[in-house]
């Protein structure tokens, strides 16, 4: 069947106004990925409850002085140690007569601060490194070698021995725990490298030749973006659980430093008898790291395109 | 000195006596099996290289004698002693017909003689085997430190011109020791050493026999089958940081007096699960710190806690004399600032960390630790006029410290709060501290001390004391910690202005501890220079007469604490304890290793109560005192 | 392939002898007074401490000492330990402690691996529902909450509620259970999560769409697509997870008193054990390096995709 072209009528025709802005438009859509990202998160309810928790916490732990109680403040009446919870002390006291609830706060910025520094440095480092890792095989022998030689000195040997060599301060403690998370960080990166670059479109973007570093930043690194924030989202609840593990083993931030690791060893002691001591700090520290962990992971699956309308 | 010797032999027997009437009564009743627990590694079993865990070769190995559960000397594998007027030569008559038995508790071929009291002497003298307490013992027989040395300078380089095979026969010839025969030994002193029977009951002057090391060697001690026995118990089960389980020896010479069959040791990271245990009734006795006893009060168990009682072991602090603060350094000279900072400390407080209900019961104010030597007359040492004062009088008194203190900035530093002949300047105490001083008022404080938990918390309250004493305007306190080593970090380093330690009493005389915190002595950390005291001492050794004796040591441990050169200021022992384990029926003593033996121990199905242990400890006073009087 | 073993092995046999070498001139670096527990430096004088570490062999030279280990290490003999135990073989040290950490860290594993896994697998299928809520929360938890805190939590509360041991006993099996859960319960988290995260997001991938077009069951597709896929990166981390369990578990070995090597390491280094720690670094060195190169041939098994680097095309 054929149709004369010519012989259509022309008011089956309507004139189109003419629209400036129209002209315009692309065959794109109009969706951006941070756009979309961050609407999906704030979909849900819970992330906005655990976003606006951590942020109170965290904006508490900066104001609390405002409560006028002293950290350091040692009784040497021993009727003020180990005080039940009271409006004076909402926490108690410890078995110096110190307010616990103040510490908690000191020690909850002390310890979110070194958590966050801790993660910024592993998993930056460590997700650039990966990223060129998995994608230059050339580098693979060199890297395998260095990853061999720093994860191959077990954890412990190496902590002590930096223990030895630098004092423990805050500084040294993200020093210690990043320079030997950034190779793990990398090398898990890697392996997802390893599995993204066999993929269809990188191959094609091999063939039309673009540089390295493009395919890198293009076609990998928004690849994986969901892991890296899931990454972050596990690594600061885990270099807060880091410090406490070294606090047990004498290891961690200055005795006199106050964090929570510091906190929850020192409540350890005498938990059968003062649970609060123990319970009290041990309690804010799982809210802060179950609602980064949580968080974390809503924005992982927030990131991910599939996961877009 | 005769007369002294057969008043012992008397004491002994009648306590011998008394012991097995009392524990005939009990056995009979008594469990199979003493549980308890330990929480130090068991670094060794070798007795010559302990530094803890007495309890396993106290048990296992005898020595010459031992104490009786009146603290006196009796005798164990020694039958009897004589010694010579002046107490330098003393000759001990051994058991005969004895063995060592194996780890599975049979009898081996090598029979238990005098000679392996030399062996051990020999072995203990060699530094290549470490013995680290040596020191203890090198000065009391005569010749035993020139031959330590000896072979130290070979080992070292410094002696060329002999072998370790040449000076090794010097031994026997120099050497104060000798059997004469198979059981007869005799010990040849460097000087009259009345009190030679406390160093008996040392791990160093424990048997060894020559013909078993050599099949093991280096090994020695380092397995349970590697180490021979011969006391009341044999260890049938080491399972390293584990458990060690010591089972009746049946070839034992006292085997009438080993009442409990099995003693059982596990390990436990802390005290909180060794009150578990106690509670879920898996062990005997249990040790609790001050916070689980105040969690305790008002409970079924309180009634069963009772305090145990106190130890020769001696806390002081110490000042170092050389510090590389030049704040303090200048006015440690000035004895009136020593004097501030020692009334400022309130040692009652301190001691309230260990035990809440009567701190003031553990503070110990003179070097020499009380109840542990008499005089002729039966007079305390620390009784003696020149101690009683500093013994009875608990020196805290904020007003007279900030009195002190005020003399002390009168007189070393400018009206201007200027210290005299202090350059500020920065203060490199690196790992612990560092910081600088503007050698201006307030004069800035080290106080070091390890990450323990309880030394953390005396460190803030004796910052909080001396601020509060003194004055933030004059004083202010730095705190630093150690990390790994205290010795590499703080001792060595000098990287203090103050720590404070436990100092044990290690045999039956003053010079114990006396002789050496001198000027040279081994227990000088701070590195003071006192000739004064070191010439008191001088004085003291030479004096043979007891009572002069005490009384000449007694007047230079006053030295040392009017003029403050250390402060002691708490005992050690003296721990709250619950147990099925009936009191004073084990054998006790200041010295030595008698006081863990387990010989005569009763067990009852119930815990002992407090009132139990109080009237218990009087019946032990009054029968020491009929046996005395 | 067997030229890429073969580099490989030598390779790692490099990365053991440095770290190894790092590790011995460290310990010689540090100040010798470390050698001394407070106790000791207290009651020798220094005559005493000199001859003292003089018995320790301790005073030669660094590389004097480090030729005699490696004479020694050809004729089997690590030496004795210093001062952790002294005078003791570090043999016989290691061959009494490993089998109680071995034994554990197997059974630990093995239960974290069967348990995380069916966790992981139920978690995926029931995405968004209570199984996988439970799961997430469970798995969130422990992630969360400092293992110290809940570790001591079983040992003193749970322990009772249950009426079960509060230390390990050889003999009697049931003081087995807590020590072993213990051990499990984070890596138990760590399977589930994993294995649940890859699955979900494998399931968006096209070649899952595409089996599903093909109408494949839901149950073929997990079983042959996805399931392999998702075990790469797990595979990836397993041998090594094996082989150093004789490291053994520092925290729970210690609350429950099992004597196995956990807390040994610590220990040697902060008493300056030199022998011991030698020993051990060389042990866990050598492990770990074994169990990074069988990851990598583990994972060639697992994905066709990934080839060993040796093959250059």
């Amino acid at each position: 069947m054929s149709i004369d072209l010519q012989e259509l009528p022309d008011e089956l025709f309507e004139p189109l106004e003419q629209d400036p802005a129209s002209l315009e438009m692309t065959g794109f859509s109009n969706y951006s990925y941070w756009g979309s990202t961050l609407r999906t998160f704030a979909k849900s309810k819970l992330s906005i409850i655990l976003i606006s928790v951590i942020g109170i916490l965290v904006a508490f732990s900066f104001i609390y002085p405002i409560f006028g109680t002293d950290p350091n403040t040692v009784y040497l009446d021993t009727t003020k140690w180990n005080q039940k919870a009271s409006l004076a002390h909402p926490f108690g006291t410890d078995g110096l007569g110190r307010d616990i609830f103040s510490r908690t706060w000191h020690g909850t910025r002390n310890s979110l601060m070194l958590a966050m520094a801790i993660a910024l440095v592993e998993i930056g480092v460590g997700t650039i490194v990966g990223a060129f890792w998995g994608y230059m095989r050339n580098l693979d022998p060199i890297m395998l070698e260095l990853y061999n030689i720093i994860t191959n000195i077990p954890s412990t040997v190496y902590l002590v021995l930096m223990s030895y060599i630098m004092r423990p301060s805050f500084v040294s403690l993200v020093i210690v725990l990043a320079s030997r998370g950034w190779i793990s960080e990398a090398k898990f990166m890697r392996n997802r490298v390893l599995s993204i670059r066999e993929s269809e479109y990188n191959i094609a973007s091999q063939c039309l030749g673009a540089p390295i570093w493009r395919i890198v930043l293009k076609n990998i690194i928004p690849y994986i973006i969901s892991l890296v924030i899931m990454e972050t989202a596990l690594t600061v609840p885990s270099s807060i659980g880091s410090e406490v593990f070294l606090g047990f083993v004498g290891l961690g931030l200055p005795i006199d430093t106050i964090s929570l690791g510091n906190l929850v060893n020192q409540g350890r002691s005498n938990f059968l008898l003062y649970p609060q001591q123990l319970l009290l700090p041990a309690g804010v520290l799982c809210v802060i790291t179950v609602s980064f962990y949580i968080a974390g992971n809503r924005f992982a699956d927030a990131s991910d395109p599939k996961n877009h309308v | 000195m005769r007369k002294m010797f057969k008043r012992f032999i008397a004491v002994a027997l009648a306590g011998m006596l008394l012991a097995s009437s009392g524990c005939s009564g009990g056995a009979g009743n008594g469990a199979a099996a003493y549980k308890s627990t330990f929480m130090q590694t068991i670094e060794t079993l070798n007795p010559y290289l302990l530094t803890g865990n007495y309890s396993f070769v106290a048990n296992t190995i005898d020595g010459l004698v031992e104490n009786d559960r009146y603290g006196q000397y009796v005798p164990s594998l020694a039958q009897s002693w004589t010694s010579n007027d002046d107490d330098s030569v003393w000759t001990f008559k051994l058991r005969e017909g004895l063995k060592w038995v194996n780890d599975l508790g049979q009898q081996t071929r090598y029979p238990v003689t005098a000679h392996d009291f030399v062996e051990a002497l020999r072995y203990v003298s060699d530094p290549a085997v470490g013995a680290k307490n040596f020191s203890t013992i090198r000065s009391v027989i005569s010749g035993l430190s020139d031959y330590y040395f000896a072979l130290d300078d070979i080992d070292s380089g410094d002696d060329t011109t002999r072998t370790r095979e040449d000076v090794y026969p010097t031994f026997d010839t120099d050497v104060g020791v000798k059997a004469i025969d198979d059981y007869t030994l005799e010990y040849t002193l460097s000087g009259s050493t009345p009190y030679f029977l406390s160093y008996l009951v040392i791990e160093l002057f424990l048997p060894l026999n020559k013909a078993f090391l050599d099949t093991v060697g280096e090994s020695y001690g380092t397995a349970k089958d590697k180490l021979l026995y011969n006391g009341g118990y044999y260890i049938s089960d080491w399972d390293r940081d584990k458990q060690v389980i010591m089972t009746q020896n049946p070839y034992y010479w006292d085997k009438e007096h080993i009442t409990v069959k099995t003693l059982e040791y596990q390990k436990v990271a802390d005290e909180v699960t060794g009150l578990e245990l106690f509670q879920r009734g898996e062990i005997t006795s249990a040790t609790l710190t001050a916070e689980q006893f105040t969690a305790l009060k008002g409970t079924d168990w309180e009634k069963n806690i009772y305090l145990s009682e106190k130890s020769p072991l001696t806390y002081w602090f110490t000042f170092n004399y050389h510090s590389d603060n030049p704040e303090f350094a200048a006015m440690l000279q000035n004895v009136n600032f020593r004097k501030a900072i020692l009334y400022a400390m309130d040692r009652v407080t301190l001691s309230a960390l260990w035990e809440p209900e009567n701190p003031a019961f553990f503070t110990r104010n003179t070097i020499i630790p009380e109840e542990t030597m008499y005089n002729s007359k039966g007079v305390d040492y620390t009784d003696q006029p020149n101690l009683k004062p500093f013994k009875d009088q608990i020196p805290y008194d904020p007003a007279k410290a900030k009195d002190f203190m005020l003399k002390a900035i009168e007189e070393s530093v400018d009206p201007d709060g200027t210290i005299r002949g202090v350059t500020p300047g920065y203060v490199d105490m690196l790992p612990v501290t560092d910081f600088n001083v503007d050698g201006k008022l307030p004069i800035d404080l080290v106080f070091v001390c390890t990450q323990d938990e309880l030394e953390i918390k005396k460190s803030l309250l004796f910052r909080e004391m001396m601020i509060s004493a003194l004055g933030s305007e004059n004083i202010n306190v730095i705190l630093g910690y150690s990390v790994n080593s205290f010795s590499e970090e703080v001792f060595e380093p000098m990287n203090f202005d103050l720590v404070d330690d436990s100092y044990s009493f290690r045999f039956a005389d003053p010079s114990a501890n006396l002789a050496r915190i001198t000027t040279d002595g081994s227990m000088n950390e701070g590195g003071y220079d006192v000739p004064e005291y070191d010439a008191l001492v001088e004085r003291a050794l030479a004096a043979t007469d007891i009572d002069q004796r005490y009384e000449l040591f007694s007047e230079a441990e006053k030295y040392m604490l009017e003029n403050v050169y250390l402060m002691p200021y708490l005992t050690g022992g003296g721990s709250y304890n619950m147990t099925h384990e009936v009191p004073f029926t084990t054998p006790q003593g200041a010295f030595g290793l008698s006081k863990y033996k387990m010989k005569g121990a009763i067990i009852q199905d119930t815990p002992i109560t407090a009132a139990e242990y109080s009237q218990r400890k009087e019946e032990l006073e009054k029968e020491k005192a009929s046996m005395l009087g | 392939m067997i030229k890429y073993i073969l580099r490989r092995a030598a390779q790692s046999l490099a990365t053991i002898c440095l770290v190894i070498f790092a590790v011995f001139m460290l310990l010689r670096m540090m100040p010798k007074s470390g050698y001394f527990t407070r106790e000791d430096y207290i009651n020798m004088d220094e005559g005493m401490r000199e001859s003292y570490l003089r018995s320790l062999g301790v005073l030669d030279p660094p590389l004097v000492q480090f030729k005699d280990f490696i004479g020694k290490l050809f004729h089997g003999d690590l030496g004795r330990s210093i001062t952790v135990y002294p005078k003791t073989p570090v043999l016989d040290i290691l061959k009494e402690k490993i089998p109680y950490s071995a034994a554990f860290g197997l059974a630990a594993e093995i239960l974290s691996m069967t348990v995380g896994m069916a966790m992981g697998l139920v978690m995926s299928r029931e995405k968004g529902r209570w199984p996988d809520r439970l799961g997430t929360a469970y798995a969130v938890g422990v992630r969360a909450v400092p293992s110290l805190v809940y570790l001591f939590l079983i040992q003193i509360w749970v322990s009772k509620q249950l009426k079960l041991p509060l230390l390990y006993y050889g003999n009697r099996p049931n003081s087995w259970i807590l020590p072993l859960v213990s051990m499990a319960l984070s890596s138990i988290a760590w399977y589930a999560i994993w294995l649940r995260r890859f699955m979900v997001d494998e399931e968006n991938k096209e070649y899952i769409q595409f089996a599903r077009v093909k109408g494949f069951s839901k149950k073929y597709i997990t079983k042959h697509h996805i399931w392999r896929n998702a075990l790469v990166p797990i595979a990836i981390g397993l041998p090594s997870d094996f082989l150093l369990i004789v490291s053994g578990s520092l925290v729970i070995e210690n609350l429950y008193s099992i004597p196995g090597t956990g807390g040994l390491l610590v220990e040697a280094i902060k008493r300056m054990d030199n022998n011991l720690v030698q020993a051990l670094v060389m042990l866990y060195a050598t492990l770990s390096v074994l169990g990074v190169f069988l990851g990598d041939l583990l994972v060639v098994l697992v994905d066709p995709r990934i080839k060993l680097s040796g093959k250059e095309a």
